[in-house]
């Protein structure tokens, strides 16, 4: 398989799947076979293009030309290459783990769920692969529209009021302050592409720069920065394969992708220029990533404290890249899939027990572990790599962070990531060891038989991935480097 | 043989695009016969819509002279012209599709057909002329079969007749402004013709801004564009499927266009440039603000479509009193995506029947065709990327920074935000509602009406995927020549 | 040659006619006082084109453009006594106001 017809695949896999589960929807065995494998395909095509990447192949597909200059176009560099593959193969386990799902809470419409669970997963991997910032634009739109209904999918008046809150918080922010920034910065270039060191590096004063680096970040309001952070607790209300969609596959990793290749290629070092934006979106996000972890210490539902924990993992991201440091730009790649990892399989687990037992009180997971040890041991795998403890990915990843905050002179900004972290602690932290450790509850389950292995394995599996990181970081470096060291 | 017979007919495009639907209108009259005229409207729309957009590709893209060598009696038409001859021409012929095929039931079929003509050949008259007063001409008989078309359009219903009354009292005025204003210019200038008044800029420049502003103010007047769009919601509300798409869409785009041709003319006068800038950019934005609040509280849908037009009309006047190519180019863009948002919209609510917004609860299980054109045309409202609405906002903005003039910016992203409200309302009802007992039996009527909704649909995304020919021809159409 | 002041006087005597008619067809309140004040605007502005001296083509044109907006007019206002059985305004926007309540309320 050629590089340009895996990034083809790469997009058009999870729209095959999409299509052939609407088609094949009976018999539901067919459905769910055809739905995992699927998603089979879009890692391996992931998986090609990440060897692509390694080997330094250049690859570009244009579709359409809508705007002198400007394409709709994806192209493959490491950064993209890495998150793809990362979101490919914890869609695989997600896909698993949704079909387990479906068996046992009987959710109604499920083919509606998994075709917009593998829409989503599309326009991520569009995000991921654009090549200018107007197919960035597409493509977070795209997402946007084909996660609404995965908000808004139970229906009810509550589901309703998240669906509306979310689809009108992205869109207004994209449309409002994204697409101006665009317009903007195709006046300034003359151009939209993606470029190693920046496109407005020495092209932009001071005021533009800062102008434009607000419109961009709080314009990408899938990263949560506050103040447009309310739709992702809001969408809390989903059912758990469409949250793990939302909060770890795709609609929050699309936030992440956009503002590190915002920083990244956009401005590179024009980031300098924009000084006091920066500054100030940092400290926003550092003050955000406590506060979010300080707020889901205070929430009993499960999905609403992984949700506020998600902000915060989120902002991380956009505190790492905002650095203008190629320290910065790798710290944020690795926090974003170590969060991608964890989150995911957080937010499966989470789901898991709510089908099994119809616990989904922070109050009521004590002594869990006793009953379900297989999920509520990757639960706590996971738990401990938000955190950031060693060795899990996500210490990296803080450790990183922390150290480059403190070589950008921002030593405040590394305290802010350091409570935050102690703060990820205290909400996640004593849930997973009284899970573990306290005796098993008395009252009767759900489901006397527990989890079936479809719910078992992914969580197990991705939990597992947390821990890659220890023998992967310095390939790791030497693999991203081209994305921060222009080509001569 | 038949290449003498396009030559010939390639020589007198212009005379014969604006003869052909008089000439079907006429045999309309003699026939009276609704099923019929119907045919020979659509019939005599095709010819029209075939020389006028042939005309325009010729000189715009492949850029053939406009001048031929014509005897006898001929219009001359300039650039931007011939582009907004192609612009109306195909509304036209959708409309008289789709106006056809639902008048053709009613009892005044056969006569709304021939208004319905005979207002496109007033706009093609308007569009092809250098002359002002044949503009004004074109322009008013273009108006009176409007008023005629809207007072017909009852289905049996009889507040369309007041809204035809309001029309006459708004077009009255516009014609007394035109008046005056075109005694003014001839009395500044000596002549009426447009073309000319480049060649002779010694003139004395307050009556003729004077008197221009009173010409574009009539023509204001007449497209809808707010604050002057007193008789829109009345005219709209509960109207049938001709005078939606011949007055919301053909008129209001023949109207939009005279505006921009006018202006181009007059800002060889460098103080009127400035007067333009001043007159037309607040009402610009007036218009934009006006017709998105309205859009937003609308619970009638076609009262919700129309000022949605007219919020994306407030761009048009904002493109053109930048008074540059680029500002003009915009415009002309933005006009094409109003016309295809228009028909497809207006459209898809005639042939759905709906009339309140929340009759289209759902509407996407039952009427599969006129969802797709809602969405189509709600996408390019919203300003959606690969939409036609999208380029022309883009086109806009791009020319607003390119003199950095922040403001009409603000002012499009505001119109935009606005439009995902209202727009994105439509889409979200079509898909993601549940219908209500009552609605749940229309479905989509497949008829020759639904054609023009679903044509304009496709043509707005598929202008927005692959525009280089539109814009080409719109940068080709608004190389003013000083 | 034209008289300055004898000009001034008759183009203000034309716009103070636009003016009443304009004025007419606002506030009348029965349209057929507001057609013919319609009538009497679009006549003021042909005196002033007359007065003004512009060409008799554009004298022309709008002669055409009264008569026919008198013509269309006469015929919406016979529809309209047709339909609703009055030409007062009050009483007709009245009608479509309780047409349409019936219509939201079933």
């Amino acid at each position: 398989m050629t590089a340009e017809l895996a990034l083809l695949g790469v997009v058009l896999g999870p729209l095959a799947q999409a299509l052939l589960t609407v088609i094949l929807a009976r018999p539901p065995g067919m459905r769910d076979v055809v739905f995992v494998s699927l998603s089979l395909f879009t890692a391996a095509c992931a998986w090609r293009l990440l060897q692509a990447a390694a080997a330094g192949e250049a690859a570009r597909i244009a579709l359409v030309q809508p705007l002198p200059n400007v394409d709709l176009a994806l192209a493959v560099e490491p950064f993209a290459a890495l998150t793809a593959a990362v979101i490919a193969v914890c869609s695989v386990l997600h896909a698993l783990h949704t079909v387990g799902l479906m068996r046992v809470t009987r959710e109604p419409a499920p083919v509606r769920l998994m075709v917009f669970i593998a829409l989503c997963v599309g326009a991520v991997m569009a995000v991921a692969f654009s090549a200018n910032l107007f197919t960035l634009f597409v493509a977070n739109q795209a997402l946007t529209l084909a996660a609404f209904p995965l908000v808004a999918h139970r229906g009810d008046a509550e589901s309703a009021a998240a669906g509306r809150l979310f689809l009108a918080t992205l869109l207004a922010a994209s449309v409002g302050l994204f697409l101006p920034a665009m317009v903007w910065t195709y006046a300034i270039v003359g151009a939209l592409d993606f470029q190693t060191g920046g496109v407005l590096a020495g092209r932009v004063d001071a005021l533009t720069a800062n102008a434009l680096l607000v419109m961009f970040v709080v314009g990408l309001a899938t990263t949560a920065l506050p103040p447009l952070h309310r739709w992702l607790p809001a969408a809390a209300i989903a059912p758990p394969p469409a949250l793990t969609t939302v909060q770890a596959l795709a609609v929050v990793p699309a936030g992440g992708i956009g503002v590190f290749k915002v920083a990244a290629f956009v401005f590179g070092p024009a980031l300098h220029e924009a000084a006091f934006a920066t500054r100030s979106l940092i400290a926003v996000a550092g003050v955000g990533m406590c506060g979010a972890a300080l707020i889901a210490l205070s929430r009993q539902d499960m999905r609403e404290r992984l949700a506020y924990s998600c902000i915060a993992q989120s902002l991380a991201v956009l505190l790492a890249v905002l650095l203008a440091l190629p320290v910065g730009l790798f710290a944020g790649a690795l926090q974003l899939t170590a969060t991608i990892f964890a989150s995911a399989t957080l937010s499966m687990v989470v789901g898991s027990v709510a089908a099994v037992t119809t616990r989904q009180s922070a109050g009521d997971y004590t002594g869990l572990g006793r009953v379900m040890p297989w999920s509520l041991a990757a639960f706590a795998l996971a738990c401990a790599s938000m955190i950031g403890m060693p060795p899990f990915s996500g210490a990296w990843a803080k450790l990183w962070l922390i150290t480059g905050a403190a070589s950008a002179g921002l030593t405040w900004a590394a305290a802010l990531v350091g409570l935050a972290a102690i703060l990820t602690f205290a909400h996640l932290g004593p849930l997973a060891a009284n899970a573990l450790a306290a005796r098993a509850p008395p009252d009767p389950f759900h489901r006397p038989d527990g989890a079936s292995i479809a719910l078992v394995a992914p969580v197990v599996l991705s939990a597992a991935a947390t821990l890659w990181l220890l023998i992967a970081a310095d390939p790791l470096a030497a693999f991203l480097a081209p994305v921060w060291t222009p080509q001569p | 043989m038949i290449e003498d017979a396009i030559a010939l007919a390639r020589v007198h495009a212009p005379l014969l695009a604006v003869a052909a639907p008089i000439a079907g209108a006429a045999l309309c009259i003699v026939t009276l016969n609704a099923r019929f005229g119907w045919i020979i409207g659509v019939f005599a729309s095709l010819i029209s819509a075939a020389i006028a957009t042939d005309l325009a590709a010729r000189a715009l893209v492949f850029g053939a002279p406009l001048r031929t060598a014509a005897e006898g009696v001929a219009l001359v038409p300039d650039r931007l012209g011939a582009f907004a001859a192609g612009v109306v021409s195909v509304a036209a012929l959708l409309a008289a599709i789709g106006a056809g095929a639902r008048a053709s039931a009613s009892r005044d079929g056969a006569l709304t057909i021939v208004l319905v003509l005979l207002s496109a050949a007033g706009w093609l008259a308007a569009a092809y002329t250098t002359n002002a007063l044949v503009l004004m001409l074109g322009t008013e008989i273009a108006w009176l079969a409007g008023v005629g078309v809207v007072a017909l359009g009852g289905e049996g219903k009889r507040t369309p007749l007041n809204a035809a009354a309001r029309m006459l009292s708004v077009g009255a005025v516009g014609v007394a402004f035109s008046m005056v204003g075109l005694a003014l210019i001839a009395d500044a200038t000596g002549t009426l013709s447009l073309s000319m008044l480049a060649e002779n800029l010694s003139f004395d420049s307050q009556p003729f801004s004077v008197g221009f502003a009173l010409v574009l103010g009539g023509v204001a007047l007449k497209a809808g564009v707010a604050p002057f769009h007193l008789w829109v919601g009345a005219a709209f509300t509960r109207a049938n499927a001709a005078t939606l798409l011949a007055v919301g869409c053909v008129s209001a785009a023949g109207a939009l266009l005279a505006i921009v041709r006018v202006v181009s003319y007059g800002v060889v006068a460098p103080e009127f440039g400035a007067a333009v800038f001043w007159a037309l950019a607040p009402l610009g934005v007036a218009c934009v603000v006006i017709g998105s609040v309205q859009a937003i509280g609308a619970r009638d849908l076609r009262r919700l479509i129309a000022y949605a037009l007219t919020a994306q009309m407030g761009g048009v006047m904002l493109c053109v009193s930048l008074g540059s190519p680029a500002g003009f180019a915009a415009g002309l863009i933005q006009i094409t995506a109003i016309v295809g948002a228009g028909l497809a919209l207006f459209g898809a609510a005639t042939v759905s029947e709906s009339y309140k917004v929340n009759d289209i609860d759902g509407l996407a299980r039952r009427a599969p065709f006129s969802s797709a054109a809602f969405t189509f045309g709600a996408a390019s409202l919203i300003g959606a990327p690969m939409t036609i609405g999208f380029l022309g906002r883009w086109r806009l903005v791009e020319a607003g920074v390119g003199v950095d003039w922040w403001w009409p910016v603000g002012a499009m992203t505001l119109a935009s935000l606005a439009a995902v409200f209202y727009g994105g309302q439509l889409i979200e009802r079509v898909y993601f509602r549940r219908a209500q007992e009552v609605q749940a039996r229309s479905g989509d009527r497949w008829r020759y009406a639904s054609f023009p909704a679903l044509a304009a649909g496709v043509i707005v995304i598929a202008l927005g995927l692959a525009p280089q020919a539109l814009l080409a021809a719109a940068d080709a159409a608004a190389m003013v020549a000083p | 040659m034209r008289d300055p002041a004898l000009t001034y006087a008759l183009v203000a005597l034309s716009a103070a006619l636009m003016a009443i008619g304009f004025a007419g067809a606002w506030l009348a309140s029965n349209l057929a006082k507001r057609l013919t004040a319609q009538v009497l605007t679009m006549l003021g502005a042909l005196m002033v084109c007359v007065v003004i001296g512009a060409s008799q083509a554009l004298m022309l044109a709008g002669g055409a453009l009264i008569f026919g907006y008198a013509l269309v007019g006469v015929a919406v206002l016979v529809r309209l006594q047709e339909a609703y059985g009055t030409i007062e305004l009050q009483e007709i926007d009245a009608a479509d106001a309780q047409a349409e309540a019936q219509e939201t309320t079933p």
